[in-house]
């Protein structure tokens, strides 16, 4: 968990639009959470779909270490967990199951350690017995609990959220901020896009607005 | 459901076409089928594979390279299949001597398929690494050429520009796919068999070369044409059309009850697919074969398959990019979009109906009560077109607990 995320020029248009993000360079270090924020269109979601390889720059690059990750995203998503802006969990599958078949896909499943691994992430997470529920008739809440848990149960080296508090109760927030928290502490490397920034900003290395003239961090 | 009564239709037409032809005739259709399945490829591919919807779920796996080569193969099987049973029927569908010429029947078949197959490939290697490329277009950054024609004559498709190279993939690909089998038929005709199976095997072959070559970095293109598509598409970064939208009141002929609901999904339908374009252009085509005097059998399978195409289309309303669940169940009961999407498909009615009205006006074939069995069997299919869609969306929507 020692490789640093790094913005080379980043460029990002729409077709021939104006730029939503323009030469953008700067580094995200391990062991640092950092928040983006700004007002809706500021390029938030952009920068998180080009971290995320779910759009490609209009120029400039990304660098994961020595990996340019929108060249080989396999190798660079194999360190990486999500939390998307939309749910995108598949309906009929169980929380459980979902979390169990990432693991399997990834390679980090084993029969001894792995339910414990599923189990005590949700129980951090506060997914109660509901959790062998299928996720389609799971609370907006439920499935942004079940989207921050299939972030972490690969034990990433990054992990990129856009509003991941969406939903979240109170303790579940307290919860996804204290795992967030330790995760970080461990070296982890977490970049938030978040409006819902108070529980947040306390424990954020950086926090870097959007849609101003050039990005400004605090 | 939809899929299934399609590969229905398409198989009891090849029955119907086939049924006591001799192999000669046989190998003919089997080639008129390959055009049939170059022409489908040509347009079918980056309409099935992109953009990827399931895309969030696969970088959670974060599936290898060739294994998302192997997913995404394995979406085209359904379009594969349904160009497949229907030449297998025209190879084997013989009431009268299932076993005769069984020899001769295979080698047709071998050859049709071979030729399928190849269109198949050919078209999904070029639209599944056509991201980068798209891209660069859309955002000005290749292409000037086309933007200065466009500039200078006034004159281009009315499609976003990140578009353009795909709709040059589709004429490249439809033309190579033609080329194979004319070329396959021009040996067949000339009785080099052997030589027969050399245009298939080559274009499979070169496919196959570039898609091995494009393996180890499948994942790259993958995500790369999966953005690519869901920028110009969807994803809150939808491009503007120069079509103008349907007016309010030129739905006038919808029910009060529905008529916001058909509105607003006429318009996205009409963002999504030029239908209007398509409907016209395969008018074009029952003129001329009516003019030609092709059989009736013939007629009958042309119109059922514009018919079930065109009410088809509504489809595309049942994506969740167009029909949020939760929405559209608190706009309207199950009942009132089936309501709806039955008034969208029926848009097309007057247009078919009247231009069938042509046919009998300016032929002999064919009266009035044709006509009215054809406007039947539009209504008939666009309420089931329309309730198919809707309880595969609105009506497997369950409200969150």
């Amino acid at each position: 968990m020692d490789d640093p995320l790094t913005l080379q020029a980043l460029s990002k248009r729409y077709g021939d639009g104006p730029p939503v993000l323009s030469d953008l360079s700067r580094s995200f270090d391990p062991g640092t959470l950092t928040l983006l924020v700004g007002p809706n269109g500021a390029g938030k979601t952009t920068l998180l779909r080009l971290l995320a390889v779910q759009a490609y720059p209009t120029s400039g690059a990304v660098r994961y270490g020595e990996i340019d990750v929108h060249e080989e995203p396999y190798r660079y998503l194999q360190r990486v967990g999500l939390v998307h802006a939309g749910p995108a969990l598949p309906e009929h599958l169980t929380a459980v199951e979902l979390l169990e078949w990432i693991l399997r896909s990834r390679g980090q499943w084993t029969d001894d350690e792995g339910p414990a691994r599923i189990g005590s992430l949700l129980d951090r997470l506060r997914l109660d017995e509901r959790r062998e529920n299928l996720i389609g008739t799971y609370s907006s809440g439920m499935t942004q609990k079940a989207q921050v848990a299939a972030a972490f149960v690969a034990e990433p080296a990054v992990v990129l959220m856009d509003e991941p508090l969406r939903s979240l109760d109170t303790a579940t927030t307290e919860a996804t901020v204290d795992l967030l928290r330790e995760f970080v502490a461990d070296g982890g490397l977490a970049i938030v896009a978040s409006h819902l920034t108070d529980a947040l900003r306390p424990h954020a290395d950086a926090v870097v607005r959007l849609g101003e003239e050039s990005p400004v961090s605090a | 459901m939809a899929y299934g009564l399609l590969l229905g239709v398409l198989s009891a037409a090849a029955l119907l076409l086939a049924a006591g032809a001799d192999p000669g005739t046989r190998a003919a259709g089997l080639r008129l089928w390959a055009l049939a399945g170059a022409a489908a490829f040509a347009v079918a591919p980056p309409n099935v594979l992109f953009p990827d919807p399931n895309v969030s779920m696969l970088q959670r796996l974060n599936w290898a390279p060739v294994r998302l080569l192997r997913y995404q193969a394995r979406r085209l099987g359904p379009l594969v299949l349904l160009l497949a049973v229907p030449a297998v029927l025209v190879a084997y569908g013989d009431p009268n001597g299932p076993l005769r010429d069984l020899g001769t029947k295979t080698v047709a078949l071998g050859q049709g398929l071979l030729l399928i197959g190849a269109a198949a490939l050919d078209s999904f290697v070029h639209f599944a690494t056509l991201g980068a490329r798209s891209q660069a277009w859309h955002e000005g950054r290749a292409g000037q050429w086309y933007a200065q024609a466009v500039e200078e004559q006034g004159q281009g498709v009315s499609l976003p520009r990140g578009l353009v190279p795909a709709l040059f993939a589709t004429t490249r690909c439809f033309a190579v796919g033609v080329s194979v089998v004319v070329a396959t038929a021009a040996a067949a005709a000339n009785g080099l068999y052997a030589l027969a199976w050399a245009p298939g095997c080559l274009l499979l072959g070169w496919a196959g070369l570039r898609l091995w070559r494009s393996r180890p970095a499948y994942d790259r293109h993958f995500y790369h044409t999966t953005a690519f598509y869901a920028e110009v598409l969807g994803g809150g970064t939808v491009a503007a059309t120069d079509r103008a939208p349907v007016p309010y009141d030129a739905l006038y002929w919808v029910p009060v009850r529905w008529r916001p609901a058909v509105w607003a999904s006429v318009r996205q339908l009409d963002r999504r697919l030029p239908l209007g374009r398509l409907v016209a252009v395969a008018h074009l085509g029952l003129w001329l074969f009516c003019v030609r005097g092709v059989s009736p059998a013939f007629i009958t399978t042309y119109l059922t398959l514009i018919f079930t195409g065109q009410v088809a289309a509504c489809a595309v309303l049942g994506a969740p990019s167009a029909a949020p669940r939760p929405f559209q169940r608190a706009l309207q009961s199950v009942g009132d979009w089936i309501g709806t999407r039955t008034f969208v498909n029926l848009r097309w009615f007057g247009p078919h109906v009247g231009s069938l009205a042509l046919v009998v006006l300016f032929g002999t074939t064919y009266g009035w009560a044709w006509v009215g069995a054809w406007a039947a069997v539009h209504l008939g299919l666009s309420v089931a077109a329309a309730t198919v869609v809707t309880l595969a969306t609105e009506g497997s929507f369950r409200p969150a607990a």
